[in-house]
């Protein structure tokens, strides 16, 4: 096997750490789901769940939180097998990087307790909760948009517009000047700097913020629950559908995932082929990224030569794969076509091209007076962008050292040389000079790949895709599978029975980052609230479930 | 890799009365190079103002057109139309479509007999509402050229002078 799974990162540290896990929770720490090969970074608790255990509940999660420093909650995700519920908490120790997926039976109770006071990312994660699976959540209000939920009545009083609503803006007793001119507003489903559909409201007067609601999955096509019905070859063409911003990393990531369950090795040409396609859909999603907050704050003509260098990234696709998006160039074990005559001669003089034009660009933006008035807004500490669980690019600008690409390198992301940059305030302009040095070191890596691009076939083709997916069944365990993405951490979790999907749940990171949008714009002005968003390089179709 | 410390900091006083002084320059000496303002330079003649289609006559008053067809082929909107009896005669169809014409003037830069030009009308743009296809009575025999009896090379340079 390859060091595809990043089993040469660990360390003593994480062992301790298990051990000590082991000592506390020794009988219900399962050791058979601990040392698996392939899966060992990911460990199950399976906690038994009982109506009058919620205060053990709660000071179980304290314990982890505090004696054991998980300071990041990742995702929540709801199972169903047959009558029986299990939630599945994903939890971060950063010093270690250790993860921890703690398992949850529940029962059909009233409620589950909430976690909002521990980790602040569960507030929109219970929220998915509650209006996809109608659970109810006891520390958050009940809610009443239920936008995920199908059960909307065909009488036409009961629309769906009649179902959501807003909490009443209350004057106080002595109402002064802006107190009178609050108002709600509302922001979508369609607007220029909202990639997709979705819909957000403001508490605003003329000049601040108050408040933020967000409708979770107002475009709702039903992504997760598509792929239930689907057999697994034909998942990986709906995953280079979930984002607009690129089609490389979904796709990629389902088909790592069953690599991983399946065991099947990837060949070294392809490894690095994909390593050179992953840095490349990097360099589109931040230049797009680039282009759109230029063109918002004023800067038109360096969001046009940023189009530019745009659609020479298309270019290179679309000599492998013939495609500028969505091509299925991804298979188990490799690619699917190999590199066509003169490819990367093609690729080092484009990407020459873009890190020289990039140059003259930001000579005009980076210190440019205008630009850092405008940008220097929205400023966020490294602690709460860890509590609100931020990865990628906004969690580095808060000055965190957390990349996937170092802490766990799969293909050669180890043997290649690059450095992870980082940014001190938090605030718009560092998350500008963060992408816009990511660019450049991705060219880096991308340039040192093409220069040893190993010999040797880009697949294997002796292997017989439906034996392996016979192998599948349902006592199989769960899958975890992330990566790197431009915005952050992409992870999937899936169950496979038989030939199809048993569970299958994304973790997307522009539905974490929207409800940490929520809170950074409440007190600041209504000004700062466009540049903040295109500052987060959200995308409303990846939140989609 | 924590970024540099100087990328926080905006371009010092000097420098940015430095930035200005070049860039007023740069605008300064770009139009007093040419001072246009957007207009064409004065003696440059721009396709545009030969706005309308002539097929020229001979001494005789008949057409010069022996429809060789090369400014038919040559044509890159295909706006020009031609038919005839037999090869090396008169023209018995000719048509122009202004609509799709960009005035690029090719056609009568590639015509061996000289038979067709570019002149310039007071047409507005409403007057074409009326003819979205021209045909050979039009541009050979119209009213303006000499009264119906068509327009001669000759005419022509004397025209353009």
């Amino acid at each position: 096997m390859n060091n595809i799974n990043g089993l040469n990162t660990q360390s003593n540290q994480s062992n301790l750490l298990r051990d000590a896990l082991y000592r506390r929770f020794g009988t219900e720490f399962k050791s058979s789901h601990i040392d698996r090969g392939a899966i060992e970074w990911r460990s199950t608790l399976f906690y038994p769940w009982k109506d009058n255990l919620k205060d053990e509940f709660e000071s179980f999660f304290n314990e982890l939180k505090i004696d054991f420093n998980f300071h990041m909650l990742v995702d929540i995700s709801l199972e169903k097998k047959g009558h029986e519920k299990i939630l599945h908490y994903g939890l971060i120790n950063l010093e270690n990087y250790f993860r921890l997926l703690v398992s949850v039976k529940i029962n059909d109770g009233p409620f589950i307790p909430g976690l909002k006071h521990l980790w602040k990312s569960a507030e929109g994660l219970e929220k998915e909760l509650e209006e996809r699976h109608g659970l109810r959540v006891s520390n958050g209000s009940p809610s009443q948009q239920r936008s995920l939920l199908k059960k909307i009545k065909k009488e036409k009083s009961e629309k769906r517009e009649g179902i959501r609503k807003l909490p009443e803006y209350q004057l106080p007793i002595t109402p002064n000047q802006h107190d009178l001119q609050k108002k709600w507003y509302q922001a979508g489903p369609i607007s220029q700097p909202l990639k997709g559909r979705a819909r957000l409201d403001f508490l605003a007067d003329t000049e601040k913020v108050y408040d933020c609601q967000i409708e979770t999955g107002f475009c709702h096509r039903g992504f997760e629950k598509m792929m239930l019905n689907k057999p697994i070859s034909e998942v990986s063409f709906f995953m280079e559908r979930l984002c607009t911003r690129d089609s490389v990393f979904a796709p990629l990531i389902w088909n790592e995932a069953l690599e991983q369950r399946l065991q099947v090795s990837v060949t070294e040409k392809a490894q690095a082929i994909r390593m050179v396609w992953m840095e490349m859909a990097r360099i589109e999603g931040h230049l797009s990224y680039l282009q759109e907050l230029t063109g918002e704050l004023g800067f038109l003509i360096e969001s046009s030569a940023l189009t530019e260098l745009i659609e020479q990234v298309y270019h290179l696709y679309n000599l492998h794969s013939g495609k500028n998006q969505n091509f299925s160039i991804f298979t188990v074990g490799g690619m699917k076509k190999d590199l066509p005559m003169g490819w990367a001669t093609e690729c080092l003089e484009v990407v020459k091209y873009i890190y020289k034009e990039l140059e003259s660009i930001q000579s005009k933006v980076i210190r440019n007076k205008s630009w850092m008035i405008l940008t220097a807004a929205n400023p966020m500490s490294a602690t709460s962008a860890l509590e609100f669980g931020l990865t990628g690019p906004n969690l580095r600008a808060c000055g965190v050292n957390y990349d996937l690409r170092k802490r766990r390198p799969r293909y050669y992301y180890s043997d290649v040389d690059f450095q992870v940059p980082l940014g001190i305030d938090g605030t718009t302009y560092d998350r500008f000079l963060v992408r816009v040095e990511e660019i450049k070191q991705s060219i880096k890596i991308i340039n040192q790949v093409l220069d040893h691009l190993p010999a040797g076939k880009v697949n294997d083709p002796d292997i017989d895709m439906e034996e392996l997916f016979k192998k599948a069944s349902d006592t199989e365990p769960l899958t975890y599978n992330m990566i790197e993405s431009t915005e952050g951490e992409l992870g999937i979790l899936m169950r496979t029975k038989g030939k199809g999907l048993s569970h299958f749940h994304i973790r997307s990171p522009s539905y974490v980052h929207l409800h940490c949008f929520s809170n950074l714009v409440k007190g600041d002005s209504v000004a700062n609230a466009l540049s903040a968003f295109l500052s987060l390089g959200i995308d409303a179709w990846e939140m989609d479930r | 890799m924590i970024l540099d410390r100087e990328i926080y900091f905006p371009f010092p006083f000097h420098k940015r009365v430095y930035l200005f002084i070049k860039k007023f320059f740069y605008i300064l000496v770009r139009f007093l190079g040419r001072p246009t303002w957007g207009r064409p330079k004065a003696g440059v003649k721009l396709n545009i103002e030969k706005q309308d289609l002539v097929l020229l006559v001979d001494e005789e008053g008949k057409l010069r057109c022996k429809t060789c067809r090369s400014c038919v082929e040559i044509c890159p909107t295909q706006c020009l139309e031609l038919s005839s009896r037999a090869e090396k005669e008169t023209p018995q169809s000719f048509n122009f479509k202004p609509l799709d014409c960009m005035y690029c003037s090719l056609c009568e830069e590639v015509c061996p007999e000289s038979a067709i030009a570019m002149i310039s009308s007071s047409n507005t743009s409403g007057s074409y509402d009326q003819t979205w296809i021209r045909d050979l009575n039009y541009l050979g025999f119209r009213e303006e050229l000499n009264e119906g009896k068509g327009l001669s090379l000759e005419e022509l340079k004397e025209l353009r002078k």
